[in-house]
Order: structure tokens, then sequence, then C-alpha cells
């Protein structure tokens, strides 16, 4: 009897190990947890990583062409352009292997762009955080913070191809905060004119903005606006200034001049355009009666950037009749009457209403991307 | 009443006969069990572990019982015990290096923690050769006995600092290195997206794994069973370098693997490609029988389309 049950065993269990074998890859409908990706970080290449035991966390150092530039140049020079991007996740087990520890919860991201700072002939920085849990001991230490970043080594990898970003070419965008009631802008407005005669063949795209804080003193310019007042104060917190003033002259969000300053703002575009940009910005578009679609398709890493449509009438007169240019008749060229930020996806479209005195001539259409953390300009163009 | 007994006769019937045909048919020599040359050296608790559960199929002391001599049987635990045994020997446990032993090791806890060893088949048959949370507990302890720190490890800089030398002086490789099962180095690994980072305190390393575009796309849209044909995944491999403040840093560049997706070109290997290549010169590993041993150890993570290192919430 017992070689009988053994026999029903052994019949029994060469059915189960067909069923198993015939079964080994199929996965059963357990859920699975997949976690959702945080940080999207196309367009970047990895420097380094590293892991900090005590704190539980593993990091990724990523940059930009022109960091990976820096790391394989090995000059040991940091130069204005280079954008690093620090991705710190927690660290949890890897359930499907004891021995193994895996990236888990996204903890910080922290970025740093340099910046060229003309006043001490060397390069600035600038440090933005997202995702960041409650402020620790750890990342208060922002000089600290960007001393690691700048001072990480790249790790050694094995054979790969430079990625190209530098057929992006470079560009300018020059930003005038100027006023019809400031005695000091009309200069500025000039050297607008002549940055945008001298440089009719290259990427150097210049806009201004007529803020609305001289209204009060006795002129009130009819083409400035309370919203351009306000993104002239985000350059003072992007680029560490004090106070706001007229003419400020920004050189691809990266860079602040008085508006007049012409050796220094030439100097600064020059730079600018030799560089290789980060995206690239593509514009078409469609008018229907009063109506513009703006069409646009970007390449590159878009995260955290917004994408801003300049609606710019290209040539304006005024005849001043108060305030610190009185009895001035004073010129203008590119005013922006209109800026639309849009939502960026790697394209997509946009509607503007058209001004009553819009003509197809007379007005021109800019389109540039911005980081909202670092204010930097990372792709401009014009619609053609 | 009546019914029962004449079901019972006639089963005893089809037993008797089925016993009687089988009986004469028993295979006389299943497997040989060749000399024990060089037996793994661990605790004995460990080792009667070992015995009970595995020794079957992965030493040179298999025993055969009756009824592994069966018809059918008898070809299925031939082939399960060569096969186990090209795997791993712990009767000829010497003739494997250091780091192999210590790595079959790791593989052997997390192959039985997922429930794929022994082999669910085998210990239908052999309930004795189960291996209980309890067993599991004593493997692992010893695993975690031979963990070595490796903070501050003067060698290992070193190491760090003559390749990084190395690989300044010398330029690139021309041509594309080439595995056995045709899978090339992908030189655009770099520009792909980050899958994830582990940090392995068995072996002492730290790894970042890369997607490229069709991976990346099917793991965001949770689509991994199967993957699709055209996934890739890269894993670049690194020693750890330590400095007793808990940091780790990437040492020596030891190695980049690929799994390449393609259902019909490698349905050997579980719809994936394996490949690996050593050091800045990118050598191919192994052999060509490389790829099948990484499949079957990518079974653990069959749960994540074979993928271990897919980011997970715990």
């Amino acid at each position: 009897m017992v070689t009988y049950m053994k026999a029903m065993q052994l019949v029994f269990a060469v059915f189960l190990a067909a069923g198993i074998l015939s079964s080994c890859n199929e996965v059963s409908g357990k859920e699975l947890n997949i976690r959702e990706y945080a940080f999207n970080d196309s367009g970047l290449q990895v420097i380094t990583h590293w892991i900090n035991e005590k704190a539980g966390t593993m990091s990724v150092l990523y940059g930009n062409a022109a960091a990976m530039e820096y790391h394989a140049s090995d000059t040991g020079k940091h130069a204005a352009g280079e954008s690093y991007t620090l991705a710190t996740y927690k660290q949890q087990d890897n359930t499907r292997w004891y021995g193994s520890k895996i990236n888990g919860e996204l903890q910080q991201l922290e970025t740093v762009s340099l910046e060229p700072r003309p006043e001490n002939a060397g390069t600035g920085y600038r440090i933005s955080y997202e995702n960041r849990r409650q402020a620790s001991g750890a990342t208060a230490d922002t000089t600290g913070r960007v001393q690691t970043i700048l001072d990480a080594k790249v790790s050694l990898f094995p054979y790969y191809k430079r990625s190209t970003p530098v057929d992006n070419k470079g560009f300018a965008l020059v930003e005038l905060f100027t006023s019809e009631g400031c005695s000091s802008c009309p200069p500025a407005d000039k050297l607008l004119e002549k940055l945008q005669q001298d440089n009719a063949s290259q990427p150097v795209y210049v806009i201004a903005y007529h803020v609305d804080y001289w209204d009060h003193q006795g002129w009130k310019d009819r083409f400035s606006d309370r919203a351009y007042t306000e993104r002239q104060r985000s350059y003072a917190d992007w680029l560490r200034v004090e106070s706001i003033y007229t003419p400020q002259a920004v050189v691809n969000g990266a860079s602040e001049y008085v508006g007049s300053d012409e050796t220094r703002i030439v100097k600064a575009v020059t730079s600018e355009v030799n560089k290789a940009a980060d995206n690239t910005l593509t514009l078409t578009g469609q008018q229907q009666d009063r109506q513009l679609t703006v069409n646009y398709e970007l390449t590159g890493q878009t995260r955290n950037k917004t994408l801003f449509l300049a609606l710019v009438q290209k040539h304006a007169a005024t005849q001043v009749m108060a305030g610190e240019n009185e009895g001035r008749a004073l010129t203008h060229v590119q005013v922006v009457r209109q800026l639309l930020p849009v939502e960026v996806k790697p394209s997509g479209h946009a509607t503007i209403s058209l001004p009553a005195d819009y003509t197809k001539d007379g007005w021109e259409l800019i389109g540039f991307l911005q980081h909202t953390g670092t204010g930097r300009i990372t792709a401009a163009t014009r619609l053609n | 009443m009546m019914k029962w007994s004449t079901l019972k006769i006639i089963t005893g019937l089809v037993a008797t006969a089925v016993v009687a045909v089988t009986a004469v048919s028993l295979s006389n020599e299943v497997v040989a069990n060749p000399p024990v040359t060089g037996e793994i050296k661990v605790p004995q608790e460990v080792k009667q572990l070992l015995e009970r559960a595995c020794y079957d199929c992965h030493s040179n002391e298999t025993n055969i019982r009756w009824y592994d001599k069966l018809p059918i049987a008898s070809a299925i635990v031939s082939r399960d015990v060569q096969e186990g045994r090209k795997h791993f020997n712990f009767s000829t446990w010497d003739s494997l290096s250091a780091n192999e032993q210590k790595s079959l090791l790791w593989e052997m806890y997390n192959m039985a923690n997922a429930g794929r060893m022994p082999l669910p088949a085998y210990t239908a048959i052999h309930p004795q050769s189960k291996v209980s949370a309890a067993d599991l507990t004593v493997l692992k302890n010893y695993l975690n006995t031979t963990i070595v720190s490796a903070i501050n490890d003067t060698a290992k800089v070193q190491a760090a600092a003559k390749q990084r030398m190395q690989q300044v002086q010398q330029p690139q490789p021309g041509n594309l290195r080439v595995y056995y099962n045709g899978i090339q180095h992908m030189p655009d690994y770099h520009s792909w997206q980050v899958m994830s980072t582990t940090s392995r305190f068995d072996n002492g390393s730290m790894r970042i794994m890369y997607a490229n575009a069709i991976a990346m796309e099917a793991i965001k849209r949770k689509e991994i069973h199967p993957f699709p044909d055209g996934a890739i995944i890269a894993k670049l491999v690194w020693e750890k370098l330590e400095d007793g403040e808990g940091n780790v840093r990437p040492g020596k560049f030891i190695n980049i693997q690929y799994m390449v997706r393609d259902a019909q070109q490698f349905k050997d290997t579980d719809g994936w490609g394996y490949a690996r290549f050593d050091g800045p010169a990118l050598k191919p590993y192994g052999t060509a029988t490389e790829p099948s041993k990484c499949a079957s150890c990518h079974k653990a993570a069959a749960t994540t389309g074979f993928v271990f290192d897919l980011p997970t919430k715990n």
C-alpha cells in the first residue's frame, strides 16, 4: 500500500511538474508598484553619482553640454554657461535582490548655473532648489552645496558618444527696462536700436519693456504696464540686485547692466552668441482676423522652463509733454506690447489677440524659453 | 457503499498495473556521481541546509530515490542534475574564484527568496528539501558575515587613479565590441535616461542603470509584461570608494552590461539578450554560455519583466 501511495504521489507530481515548467515565464497578476518618474533628465548627461550612507540618500549629478565640456577638457576652470543639476533620492531596499539598495523617493533637485559676473571679472553662480523637503542643516549651507557640486569629479565612463547640443547655435536676448519718464533712458533706447542694426545677421534679439513706476513723476508712459515692473522685480531676485532701476539691460536672463553701458552689453552679447544653447525653439504662425495662432516646437530639457511670447511694436515716437523728459521727442524700438507666458510641452500652440493698432509690417513676435528657477534664457527666436 | 468498493477495486487494479509496468522499466543509472574534489567550506548549520535543499542537483553526491528512476521522471532528474552541476557544483567548489563563490552564495539566497530555487517541481516530490523562512534567515546571517567594509581602501583608490591615467592616455577603442549573442556596445547609452541607481553591499559596487527611449516609455506607461521589442537597458558598474564618513563615490569602472529586448531573437533567454563588457577596454566577459546564466538568475525578477533594478514603491 505504501508503494501504491508513492506511485500516486509520483504521478501527481509529474503532472504538477509539467504544469509548473510550462508556466515558468508567466507572471502572476500581482499589481506592480512602479515608481512614477519624478525627474525627467532628458537633455542632460551624468557626470557622477554618490551615496551618503549616514543620510540614507543617493544622488546623481548631471550637466548640460557646457558642463560636460568642462569635465572633458580638464582645464580646471569653470566657465559661464555651465549648468549642473543634482538629483537626490532616498535610498531603499531592493526587494528583488538582498544585497542591493535602490533609489526611492526623489528628495530634492539642486541646480547650479554659472553666470558671467563682469564686475569682478570672475564667474558667479546661482543655485535653485526644487522638491525640497523641510530645510535640513545639510542643505542650508548654500556655498558648501555649490562647492560640492562644482568640485565633483567626473566618473570613469566607458566609451560614449558626446551629445552635440553644440549644434544649437548661441543667441542673445537683450531685455531693456525703460521709461519715457526717466531722463537717463533715451541713450539706452538708442543703444538698443544700434545693437539691433549692428547684429542684423546674428541671432540677437532686443526688446524693451516700459515699466510703470515712473508714471507718477509727471508723465505717464503710454506703453507702460505693471506686469513689466513685476518682471523686472523677478530679475532683481534672480540676479541678486538690491533694487530695480532704469535703464537696465538684461542679457539672456543671466547678467544685467546699466542700459546705456555699450561696452559691457556688447561684450555679453558676443559671449552669449558664441556659446551653445541648451534648447532650440522654432515658431510658426497663422493670422486670422485679429487672432494670431503661434505653433512652437522645442528640443532639449524643458523642465521648469516657461515659454514667453512677446508681441513687439518695432518703432514708436512720443512727444513728451511733462516729467524729466519734458519737451523731448523720443523714439523707441522693439516696444513690448504684450507678454504671454505659455506652459511648455515639446510642441504646442498659443493664440494671441492682436491689438487695434497692429500692422503686419510694423510689429513682430519674439519667443524665448526661460528657466523659472534661475531666470536663464535657454532659447530665443522670432516668428518669421 | 457498493459504488465505493467498486471504485476502490478498479483503482487498486490500475495502480497495481502501473506499479508492475514501471517496476520493470526503472533506469539503472540516472546520473553518475563523480568524485568530490574540493567541497564547499561553510559553517555546519549552512552546510546542512545546502545538503538538504541543493546537493541533489548541485553536487556530485546526488541521492537518487527509486522513483527518480521511473520513465519520464528519470529524464527530468538527469536533465536537472546536469544543468544544476553546470551552474555550480558544491563538490568542486574550490575550483571557483573567491569572487565567483561569493556572488553565487548571494544568488542562491535571492533565488531561494524569490521561490525560484529549489525548483518547485523538485520540492513537490522532495518536500524535505523545501527552504523555510528560518532556513533563509540562516543563509542571510551567514551572508552578512561575509560583507567586507571598504572604508579608505587605498588599493581601490589607487586602482581608480591608475585607470583614470590610462583612460586619459589611451584613445577609446576604435571598433565597437560585440558580444557572443551579437549585442554591440552602444556609445549612445550616455544620452539615455537614468532608470535607477543602486548601491550593492553584497559585492561593494555602485551602479547606474540607463534606459533607452523605448524602455523608458514602457516603464512610464507601466507596460512591461513583456517589455516591448527594442527596449534596451544599460548598467554601469563601478567599485565603491568609501571615506569613513558615510560618503561613497565611484572608483574603478568595472563593467557595462546590457539587456536588449527581442522576443524572437532571444527567445531562449526569456526574450532578453544579455551582454557584459569588462573594463575601459570593454572586453567581452566569459564565454558563449554567459547569456543563459544571466537569464537563469534574472528569473528571480520575473515580476518586474526580468529587470531587477526597476524603481518600485516598497
